[in-house]
């Protein structure tokens, strides 16, 4: 048995014969394919086509109402290009046949992508090739494509698009490639249709042309060949226990997270990304319990202007239609700054000029995003959330800013909220559950703090107790404090997501707890178990 | 002819999917749509030289409608690309 490790790039199991796919590349050509002129050429690109179009329509049916990336269509558009048709034309005036003016523009066309900039754009050369690919297989009468008898994990350097877009997910296992990128289509197509793949893998050490036994672990990127019994039984459980999680939890989906007894959790996700935004509502989450806004601010070279804040704050709220959006204001420090901050150095950042400290410092910055939000908020339903607060002062100063902007920008309705991550926060709870309303607690920072442990600290991994009584104290007395204020509070960190203290959270009167999107619907189950 | 600046806020900039269906848009108009940007300039049906520029988000494009219907298809436009970019 060999174990070779690569990247995951997408989770699942799969197991079956591998399957070495290559494009096969006409090498020799016959010689009725060299004296084909303009008229053939147009023939081809319109066969091209019209298989691309029905490409497109299988491919559709497949995602069954998800939208692809348009590669297809972009393909197709290539192909219909007037710019690019004429010079094929020309070329093929010029005196070269069919096939050289092809393969001469298609080169020429894919320098200038791989020139550009940008990733995603460089990418783009590969449908170039792949579409002239398709119109020379047509014109010199070569087949391509993937023939597969049974179903088989498939092994290959890497993917074209159209290769892509015809993968079946019943004939294709899974998929080992040897290069892709994040924005290969063989990625973003292998996620869709859940084919659990690994990339990084030299196909070199298949032997041609396959027919190796192996167990594919999209979960760790790990790939056995020719793997023992043992081995396999563990894998075979493995995919059947997944498989069943996987139906059961769809289930779900919609369902509210209700105890036996009627008690509903509010269960919410953490993002940090627009792009994230799409995972959350797919996975059942009754709304976003942490939006960190530091994306915002960190993908940027300078500070985001008001627009820049407000369109991305809009677009998340209407993506989210109604369901609440918790959004933290900025909680960037010395430890995470974007550079433009100027943040000077610091000896302890976590404990540092962080946060609501630079906010209620750089009041500019902070009405800035203030404002954004505010303006946003008729687009869905906001709630603010202060970060690192230890004072009621800061609490009342930040009120009052909002007052301010509010005056200045109007608003639709919105909550404002704090994080208790903070030992002292925790301690006079009560006094700010009177200013609030509601609270999050960010159960990381506070055992952070409360335990006197540096959390990114390796050398301190396995020596303290995540669950230390201290840390429930003040959890449980930042709970009962709002409670008794009658405002709603929620869990987020990671002990929101631990299954162990569920139960506890809801018996001590939590309302909502924010984990991460790909953990929400075990959650909702969770809850769903308890009385 | 009518003109808008416009700064791009979607991640992948004019990636396949809007430069598609702003190409398909610029077909349907009897006007002539042109986007440029530092790069340079592209008729927006050509979507090849369109993407070519290698629009990214945070650039600031041109947008420039000259014909028959610029006002009604520059409006339409403008709806457009603030939906897909």
């Amino acid at each position: 048995m060999k174990i070779v490790a690569g990247n995951p790039i997408n989770g699942g199991v799969a197991y079956g014969k591998a399957r070495l796919v290559d494009r096969k590349k006409g090498n020799t050509v016959p010689d009725s394919a060299k004296k084909k002129g303009w008229k053939e050429f147009l023939a081809a690109k319109d066969a091209a086509a019209a298989q691309l179009r029905k490409a497109q329509a299988a491919l559709s049916e497949k995602l069954k109402g998800q939208e692809d990336a348009g590669f297809l269509e972009i393909q197709i558009s290539f192909l219909e290009n007037e710019n690019l048709l004429n010079t094929v034309k020309s070329y093929i005036e010029e005196g070269k046949d069919a096939l050289e003016a092809s393969k001469k523009v298609c080169g020429e066309y894919v320098q200038r992508f791989l020139g550009l900039d940008s990733e995603y754009m460089r990418e783009r050369a590969k449908d170039v090739r792949d579409v002239f690919d398709r119109v020379e297989n047509i014109l010199s009468g070569t087949e391509a494509g993937m023939e597969l008898e049974e179903p088989s994990v498939i092994v290959c350097t890497d993917l074209s698009p159209s290769e892509t877009a015809e993968l079946n997910p019943e004939k294709v296992l899974g998929i080992i490639a040897q290069k892709s990128t994040t924005y290969s289509h063989m990625a973003i197509m292998a996620r869709m249709l859940g084919i659990p793949t690994v990339t990084g893998v030299d196909a070199r050490i298949f032997d041609e042309p396959g027919g190796e036994t192996v167990i594919l672990d999209g979960d760790e990127g790990v790939v056995y060949i020719n793997p023992d019994g043992e081995m396999i039984r563990t894998y075979e459980r493995k995919a059947a226990a997944d498989r069943k999680r996987k139906e059961g939890l769809k289930a779900l989906l919609n369902k509210p997270a209700c105890t036996k007894s009627g008690r509903e959790i509010k269960i919410y996700a953490n993002a940090a990304g627009e792009e994230e935004i799409k995972t959350v509502a797919e996975n059942g989450a009754d709304g976003i319990g942490l939006l960190r806004s530091e994306f915002i601010y960190m993908r940027s070279d300078a500070y985001p202007t008001e627009e820049q804040l407000f369109e991305t704050y809009r677009r998340i709220l209407s993506e989210m239609e109604g369901k609440k959006v918790v959004i933290r204001t900025v909680d960037i420090g010395a430890d995470k700054a974007a550079g433009y901050f100027c943040l000077d150095h610091e000896e302890n950042p976590a404990m540092g000029y962080r946060g609501i400290r630079i906010c209620l410092d750089r009041t500019d910055l902070f009405k800035t995003q203030l404002r954004a939000l505010l303006r946003a908020s008729k687009y869905g339903n906001l709630a603010i959330m202060f970060p690192m607060i230890t004072d009621v002062s800061e609490v009342k100063r930040c009120k009052k800013l909002l007052d301010e902007v509010r005056r200045e920008v109007g608003s639709a309705p919105f909550e404002t909220g704090i994080m208790i991550e903070t030992p002292a926060a925790a301690l006079i709870s009560d006094k700010l559950a009177a200013e609030v309303d509601f609270f999050s607690i960010g159960t990381n920072d506070l055992m952070q703090f409360t335990l006197a442990v540096d959390r990114m600290n390796p050398k301190l991994e396995g020596t303290y107790d995540r669950y230390h009584p201290a840390l429930l104290m003040l959890v449980e007395m930042s709970v009962k404090a709002a409670k008794r204020a009658g405002i709603w509070v929620g869990i987020c960190g990671e002990l929101a997501g631990e299954e162990k203290l569920t139960e506890w959270f809801v018996q001590s009167g939590v309302d909502e707890l924010s984990v991460s999107a790909s953990c929400v619907l075990e959650l909702k189950e969770k809850v769903r178990s308890l009385d | 002819m009518k003109t808008f600046d416009y700064e791009v806020k979607e991640t992948l900039g004019l990636h396949a999917r809007p430069a598609q269906q702003l190409s398909v848009f610029a077909k349907s108009c009897r006007s002539s749509i042109r986007i440029s940007n530092a790069n340079g300039q592209a008729d927006l049906r050509d979507i090849i030289t369109a993407m070519l520029l290698d629009v990214t988000q945070g650039q600031t494009v041109r947008f420039e409608v000259e014909g028959i219907d610029e006002d009604t298809a520059a409006e339409k436009l403008r709806e457009h690309v603030e939906r897909l970019l």
